[in-house]
């Protein structure tokens, strides 16, 4: 079964792959994608899946799934997409009328026309005398940054343009380094928060093991990143204007197929070393190694409180190195999915401005391939299938957790421009209100979801559907408007509780934090969204993905946007939950992935961590006296 | 009862023989790939071993 199962999940994706080929209409493509899609779902969460299958959907939630494919049948026949029709590859003549008018105007001549600087108006120019600032200071920082501070070639000729011009470039470069830095650095702090949400959501007895398994997924993923997770990502990413163009990340393996390139995975940065000993790739190197990590912690949280220590390492190593950086580099490092717009004219290609796909769903998929190899825990279901609930052990760490990573969110998306300055990077400010606004309303669409529900405003879902509004609004934060990213929010926060429901209730997958139907369910409801809502007014630059124009997605008139979503989200459910399979069936076969069940009941803070987390609750009253 | 030693010896040289078989990307060609799958090996007896002690 779990064979069929991989073949049927691998086969959506190979299926949806080659409904470009297939079909030269974005409406053909999309249904074969769809039709991709379910065949990999029912692979993966249905015939991998015994318990599954006893329940049979299909048979117990009929209307449920004629109301879906109702509802996809009138996307795809909706005239906007008819209107865009045939999507064919794009051509020359095609693509330029779309170029003037998304191309950024140059800020002086959309105003007036300026007279051009010579090095005659620059003949003369001094600043204060350092004298005079050595005797008074400067209080009212009116001596501090000026022409004193320009880096001149020839000090004795003074300020020539060219120094000038070279300490502009170098200040644009400066503000967007010290910008991806600091977010970096915010995302990395996400581990804590990741940590403690993780932590408060389990049983007291296995605290101190799931806290070290977030606090060394940090250095194990780093590590393994290091050695070759970057390279594969990012070796062939180059040229990145934003940080100075890191040109040393020129290698991209490409392969050719159907007479198209399909660019697979990076072949330059392996421990950083060569020509990547360089600023700019170190900067990018920091911003995507705490993304890595993000997705690395996703999956902790769902094979909590039974998973054998030892497994979790090696199995975060191969995410890590392989999975991850693959999945990366085709939505972010050039790779074949960038350039579905580029290569068979479907929109910009696949859009992921910060990471629902790559990051969350990524995390969130391998942890549904890790929860169902290792099992669910003791107690978690009856004998006649039905779920008990486990509670965690501490309800103010969740909520603390949920509200850092909220904080943390701020360096994930508005970070995701790698710059403050130039290609349209101001837009920071948007980005960072859409986060802040999908945040708040996937927090109370989860909290009147259960209130209605269970007559109680839940607390840990609460926490779930702020989680859930920011991973669906990570990809679409820097193409969409603040209107739409309250309604991404909102159906996040609804979807984050139908799929735990889904997951404990017809699935039986155990997932003690959610991280499945947080990070993995509105990951790829994020990554949708962007094909749904982006709405054309953003503008990096005056084109992504290679594609000249803004990031448009169906309700504003480019289905093809939608189109390359769609096979975003076929290679994430049948290639990638494929690949985390077997490399975690690998790791169950050789290591063993599952904790002996005297462990487990015991709880795992002694048998694979020697020491409790919470020692006066556990041991006898005598021992501390 | 619990882990031992076995299992951190086994990760130990998993992660020696994951970081030698990197090194055939930058430049320690086949005796790297070799050398390193080989390490990885004797990680996966190790950890075979550590299964049997720790009766997982």
């Amino acid at each position: 079964m779990k064979l069929l199962g991989l073949l049927f999940a691998l086969g959506g994706f190979v299926l949806a792959v080659a409904g470009l080929m297939i079909s030269q209409t974005n409406t053909g493509r999309g249904v074969i994608a769809c039709a991709g899609i379910a065949i990999s779902l029912i692979g993966s969460v249905g015939i991998m899946n015994s318990a599954y299958l006893k329940n049979a959907i299909w048979k117990t939630n009929m209307q449920l799934l004629l109301a879906a494919l109702g509802l996809s049948g009138l996307l795809f026949f909706s005239p906007s997409l008819r209107a865009d029709e045939p999507a064919a590859a794009p051509t020359a003549e095609a693509a330029a009328p779309a170029a003037p008018a998304a191309a950024a105007p140059a800020p002086a001549a959309a105003m007036t026309a300026v007279a051009p600087l010579t090095a005659k108006d620059l003949a003369g120019i001094t600043g204060p005398k350092t004298d005079d600032i050595a005797a008074k200071g400067d209080p009212g920082a009116e001596m501090t940054g000026t022409a004193n501070d320009i880096s001149m070639a020839d000090s004795k000729a003074g300020i020539s343009l060219s120094d000038l011009v070279n300490q502009v470039g170098q200040n644009k470069i400066a503000i967007n380094f010290v910008w991806t830095l600091v977010t970096g650095f915010l995302v990395m702090f996400m581990q804590a928060g990741f940590a403690i949400v993780e932590t408060g959501l389990i049983r007291a007895k296995n605290a101190n093991h799931t806290m070290m398994m977030n606090f060394m997924v940090y250095g194990l993923g780093l590590f393994a990143y290091w050695v070759c997770g970057f390279a594969i990502q990012m070796g062939g990413c180059a040229p990145i204007a934003n940080l100075g163009g890191v040109f040393p990340l020129n290698a991209e393996h490409v392969v050719t197929l159907f007479g198209k390139p399909w660019a697979l995975f990076g072949k330059t940065g392996f421990f950083l070393s060569g020509a990547t000993y360089d600023v700019g790739v170190m900067v990018l190197f920091l911003f995507q190694m705490v993304f890595m990590d993000t997705t690395t912690t996703i999956v902790t949280g769902a094979a909590a409180e039974r998973w054998k220590y030892s497994a979790f390492c090696v199995s975060t190593i191969g995410l890590g190195a392989l999975i991850y950086p693959l999945f990366g580099n085709w939505a972010w490092g050039c790779g074949w999915l960038s350039q579905l717009g580029v290569n068979f004219g479907l929109g910009h290609g696949y859009c992921d401005f910060a990471g629902s796909g790559v990051v969350h769903a990524v995390g969130g998929i391998t942890a549904l391939a890790c929860s169902m190899i290792i099992g669910p825990r003791i107690g978690k279901f009856n004998k006649n299938g039905t779920p008990n609930a486990i509670p965690g052990h501490n309800l103010a760490m969740v909520l603390l957790g949920c509200f850092i990573l909220a904080f943390g969110w701020f360096g994930f998306n508005p970070g995701s421009t790698l710059g403050a300055s130039g290609n349209g990077c101001l837009r920071i400010g948007s980005v960072a209100v859409n986060t802040m606004l999908a945040g708040c309303t996937g927090s109370f669409g989860a909290l009147l979801y259960m209130w209605i529900r269970y007559g109680k405003p839940d607390a840990s879902m609460a926490g779930n559907g702020l989680l859930a509004g920011l991973v669906a609004i990570t990809s679409p934060s820097g193409f969409v408007n603040p209107l739409a990213s309250c309604v991404i929010g909102w159906v996040a926060g609804i979807l984050v509780c139908l799929s735990v429901e889904f997951f404990d209730r017809v699935a039986k997958v155990d997932d003690p934090v959610g991280a499945i139907s947080v990070h993995g369910v509105n990951g790829l409801w994020g990554v949708l969204s962007v094909g749904l809502f982006a709405d054309g007014r953003s503008n990096y630059g005056g084109s992504w993905n290679g594609v000249p124009g803004s990031v448009t997605g169906l309700f504003y008139g480019d289905a093809g946007q939608l189109v390359a979503q769609l096979l975003g989200i076929a290679t994430l459910v049948g290639l990638i939950f494929s690949l985390s399979f077997v490399w975690n069936w690998l790791v169950d076969v050789v290591v063993g992935q599952r904790s002996n069940a005297k462990w487990e009941l015991q709880g795992l803070d002694i048998p694979e961590m020697g020491a409790y987390c919470y020692p006066d609750m556990f041991q006898p009253a005598q021992e501390n006296s | 009862m619990g882990t031992t030693s076995t299992s951190g010896w086994a990760v130990f040289w998993f992660l020696t023989g994951f970081t030698v078989l990197g090194t055939a990307a930058i430049g320690g060609g086949a005796i790297s790939a070799i050398g390193g799958a080989a390490v990885i090996g004797l990680s996966c007896y190790l950890f075979r071993q550590a299964r049997i002690k720790e009766d997982v």
